[in-house]
């Protein structure tokens, strides 16, 4: 047998451990390929595409993102495996294999793998590069997507990029087999289980750390994050891994007293193999816990902020289309053309509002001038009776406060309060009398967009906003016509189709709700894309790094489930138990970091004042799911093999 | 009255799929009254361990009927035949299958444990075990705390405890030096004439085989012939060698018998 047989068939023997990094590798691979395959795209290196090298950016920085990960991951994976091989190449040596034939061999089947994973990689990029390339398209609002296209930068660069990871791996690798101790690969294996040092000091401890930091991440907010955040952090990271070195023997100790617990059926395997499997993988399940969590973390910011952005666009934008005209009395709108126009297109007038407004300013409590905007009580609560808001009580004197500010909510209560004024004198820009009244309310309420307007919007009686109208000069003098129609997300043709029947001889501004709404989401709606390629490839890599776990014991395991079979478990209680076995391993990382992310979003909820949880629960769960689907797949193999084993 | 384990016409055939087949063991005849401790010796490869494991129900036969107390295990389905083991069978291996992770005393009463019994039962059955087998004190150890001998006698203990109509040893002594497989002889011995278990062992070493009863002597997968003990265990010994001899068999080999 040559050397290069002996490595094919070393590799195809023991597969199954492989192939969990292997696929890992190869989604690496994949996602790096897409990448370039962006950057080399002819229509974004031409500069066709606007907002191209912005992407291109973000992309090259993800890329390098990728790589960093991979080298970690690569370099953690084969030091495992050639550790979960000692015994192998200890029996090599006894037989007399020199340092560099091992060397020869490690070289061989490094190669193999990292070939082929390259290879399969670039083919699945190759696959799903459509694919990718429409979804950006439609992303960066592309009309016409961009074509498929593979560039041979892209794969040289792919290639090269990864051989040089792979090489500096097996490298280390090599410099690993060079150490080895002949004594001390033939004992490997016998090293026996030695029970879990424990402390009841340390495990008090790990929960007292957590419990402050999740009890700090949910009070923190604007005005002590500063003095929060690194505390917080520090204390959860700290009790997460004494939680995981002491809690797991913590609770066989309670359940110890509770036997009739624990001499219940299986309940004896299961929770003293559970708190060996988590004492052994401490570290791993800690690794695994905290990148989960700021992975999970990222991604869900990215994705509340998107999400966040876009209901602000709604918020500031309570109709689907506004034209503001200023001066002059010639229509911009006819107001039968444009139902004719949004009928035709499919949809239904909900409202269509004419509003006039008069610009206006105040004095605040600094004798600075606030600009305002005022409104007849009659227009707000017919405004108010569309949106389904409170209607004010119809007024002879006085005025409404209306305040459209976003930033209201941050200002301290009492701070307002200081500010408040209890009465106003309106004053409009050319004319000399002014209107002084009441403040009959201070209401937060957005009722048209606040760019046409202003932050401060003053209700005023009918009869002052006629005599406002009439003494205000044409400048100051403005009619927002505010048009809402049913199924706003699929109105951009419509939008575009209006737009062209304003009158160009009037002087106006348009605003869309969609189509601000397009704007702020496109770049967020990329970043969020282009991450969850590194939060996959990272839940990839950190699943293979369980499932690798969960078959280096193998043996050990397959012997300990036959002792049980002679004992006479029946397969549905060892199935039983493997499923506790397995999913320990599996989900334990996966919960704890979704309760610590759960938490750093209520930080996030605090700082943005806006209840975001419902969106972190989403990317929580889709991760849990993807967990599942993992374990499952895991769980098949690994019974699998048990299986092979205790079957008669 | 109906032996408590019969073994009618076993045959075991290996290699079936493939075009090279094997007989391990042929046509052969077996019965065990209740309260006998039988031993079974052969040379290497003669298929003892064979038979253990058809009797065990960890393997089946080719052909052939085997009845454990009136019960076909093979005629049962995998749960069933998983209670059955768990019920009217007891193990004890060369290499002890104690289960690392749990102390003695779990490893003893792990059975009853599946079995989800009283604690009380529980506790009643482990202190009258344990006492007799001399392992009271080290029942919050855990196995590689302790010597061979000890975890033989805890494997004993768990392989009795709930009450099995059969115990089932294979080499049993293999793994021990010669005092710690006395002391576990002795307690197998003990076991027997004082509780009246039934004891059937699978054995090359003459001195462990001489602590039995009845010894059954098998050569190429074929019953070859069947020695009785009288009073003096000396004068067994002795008979046992001359069988051997006879036999003709390699007993210097190093013990490869094995569960697989």
């Amino acid at each position: 047998m040559t050397f290069r047989r002996l490595a094919f068939s070393n590799i195809r023997q023991s597969w199954h451990r492989y192939a969990a990094y292997f696929l890992s590798c190869v989604f690496s691979v994949t996602v790096f390929f897409l990448y370039s395959s962006f950057i080399y795209h002819p229509d974004i290196v031409s500069g066709k595409v606007s907002g191209g090298e912005l992407i291109s950016g973000l992309i090259v920085m993800s890329q390098f993102m990728i790589m960093m990960f991979s080298f970690f991951f690569v370099l953690y994976s084969s030091s495992a495996f050639l550790r979960s091989r000692k015994k192998e190449f200890g029996l090599f040596t006894l037989f007399g294999m020199t340092k560099w034939q091992m060397r020869r061999m490690v070289i061989y089947e490094n190669m193999i793998i990292s070939l082929l994973a390259i290879a399969c990689g670039i083919a699945a990029g190759a696959v799903t590069l459509k694919l990718f390339l429409m979804v950006l398209s439609r992303l960066l609002r592309i009309d016409t997507p961009l074509p498929f296209y593979i560039s041979l930068s892209s794969v040289q660069i792919t290639i090269i990029a990864y051989l040089v990871l792979f090489t500096l791996i097996t490298l280390f690798s090599l410099r690993k087999v060079g150490k080895l101790q002949i004594i001390q690969l033939i004992k490997a294996e016998k090293q026996t289980r030695k029970p879990p040092r424990f402390s009841w000091m340390l495990f008090v401890a790990s929960l007292v750390l957590i419990g402050t930091g999740y009890y700090m991440a949910y009070n923190t907010d604007l005005l002590n994050i500063a003095a929060n955040f690194f505390p917080t952090i520090g204390l959860t990271f700290i009790g997460t891994y004494f939680l995981y070195t002491q809690g797991s023997t913590a609770i066989v100790k309670l359940l110890s007293y509770n036997k009739r617990y624990l001499y219940s059926g299986t309940n004896l395997l299961n929770v003293t193999q559970a708190s060996y499997r988590i004492r052994d993988n401490a570290r791993v399940l800690y690794t695994i816990t905290l990148l989960s969590a700021v992975v999970l973390t990222a991604s869900a910011t990215f994705f509340v902020v998107d999400k966040g952005l876009q209901i602000k666009a709604e918020a500031f934008n309570p109709f689907q289309f506004s034209v503001l005209q200023r001066d002059g009395e010639g229509r911009p709108l006819a107001m039968n053309k444009v139902k004719e126009t949004v009928e035709s297109h499919g949809h239904q007038i909900t409202a269509a509002i004419t509003t006039p407004i008069v610009q206006a300013y105040v004095k605040d409590v600094y004798s600075f001038n606030k600009g305002a905007a005022a409104i007849s009580v009659s227009k707000y609560n017919e405004i108010a009776a569309n949106k389904q808001f409170a209607k004010v009580k119809p007024i002879t004197a006085g005025v409404y406060w209306i305040d459209q500010s976003e930033y209201i909510k941050y200002i301290d209560s009492s701070y307002q309060k200081a500010v408040a004024l209890d009465k106003v004198t309106i004053r409009v820009e050319g004319v000399s009398q002014s209107y002084t009244a009441k403040v009959i309310e201070r209401i937060e309420q957005v009722v048209m967009s606040p760019s046409y307007t202003a932050d401060l919007l003053l209700v005023v009686p009918d009869d002052v906003m006629k005599q406002l109208q009439s003494t205000a000069p044409v400048a100051e003098k403005r009619i927002i016509y505010n048009i809402d129609w049913t199924d706003g997300n699929e109105a951009l043709p419509l939008v575009q189709n209006l737009k062209k029947q304003l009158a160009a001889d009037s002087i106006y501004h348009v605003s869309s709700r969609i189509e601000e709404r397009n704007e702020i989401s496109q770049t967020t709606s990329l970043i969020f894309f282009i991450g969850i390629f590194i939060s996959l490839l990272f839940f990839i890599a950190s699943g293979s790094i369980i499932y690798f776990k969960l078959f280096s014991d193998l043996q050990e395991d397959q012997a300990y489930f036959r002792s049980l079979t002679r004992i006479g478990l029946t397969l549905s209680e060892i199935r039983r138990v493997v499923n506790v076995q397995v999913g320990l391993v599996f989900f334990l990382p996966c919960v704890v970091g979704s309760i610590h992310t759960m938490f750093a979003m209520k930080t996030l909820s605090n700082l943005l004042l806006e209840n975001i949880m419902g969106y972190a629960s989403t990317i929580v769960c889709a991760f849990i799911v993807m967990q599942f689907i993992y374990f499952l797949a895991a769980r098949r193999t690994y019974l699998k093999k048990i299986m092979q084993e205790i079957v008669i | 009255m109906e032996p408590l384990l019969r073994a009618e016409q076993i045959t075991k055939v290996y290699g079936t799929r493939g075009k090279m087949t094997y007989t391990a063991l042929q046509d052969i005849h077996l019965q065990v009254e209740a309260g006998e401790f039988v031993g079974i010796m052969g040379p290497s490869g003669s298929g003892k361990t064979t038979l253990l494991n058809l009797l065990a129900t960890i393997d089946k036969p080719t052909s052939g009927h085997i009845f454990i107390n009136g019960t076909n295990p093979y005629k049962l389905n995998n749960r069933k035949i998983a209670k059955f083991r768990r019920h009217e069978l007891g193990f004890v291996f060369q290499d002890f299958n104690l289960i690392d992770t749990l102390t003695i005393k779990e490893n003893i009463i792990l059975p009853l444990a599946l079995d989800r019994l009283p604690i009380k039962e529980i506790e009643a059955r482990l202190e009258s075990t344990v006492k007799w087998l001399g392992i009271d004190h080290i029942l919050d150890r855990r196995p590689y705390e302790i010597s061979g001998g000890q975890k033989q006698r805890t494997a004993i203990a768990r392989a009795v405890i709930h009450q099995p109509s059969l115990l089932l040893a294979d080499e049993l002594t293999g793994n021990l030096d010669s005092k710690a497989a006395k002391d576990v002889m002795k307690a197998l011995q003990d076991l027997n004439e004082n509780l009246h278990r039934t004891i059937l062992i699978v054995t090359h070493d003459p001195f462990a085989a001489s602590f039995c009863k009845r010894i059954l002597f098998i050569k190429d997968g074929k019953l070859f012939t069947e020695i009785r003990r009288g009073t003096n265990r000396q004068t067994f010994f002795q008979q046992i060698l001359d069988t051997l001899s006879l036999l003709g068999g390699n007993f210097d080999d190093i013990p490869t018998a094995r569960f697989q």
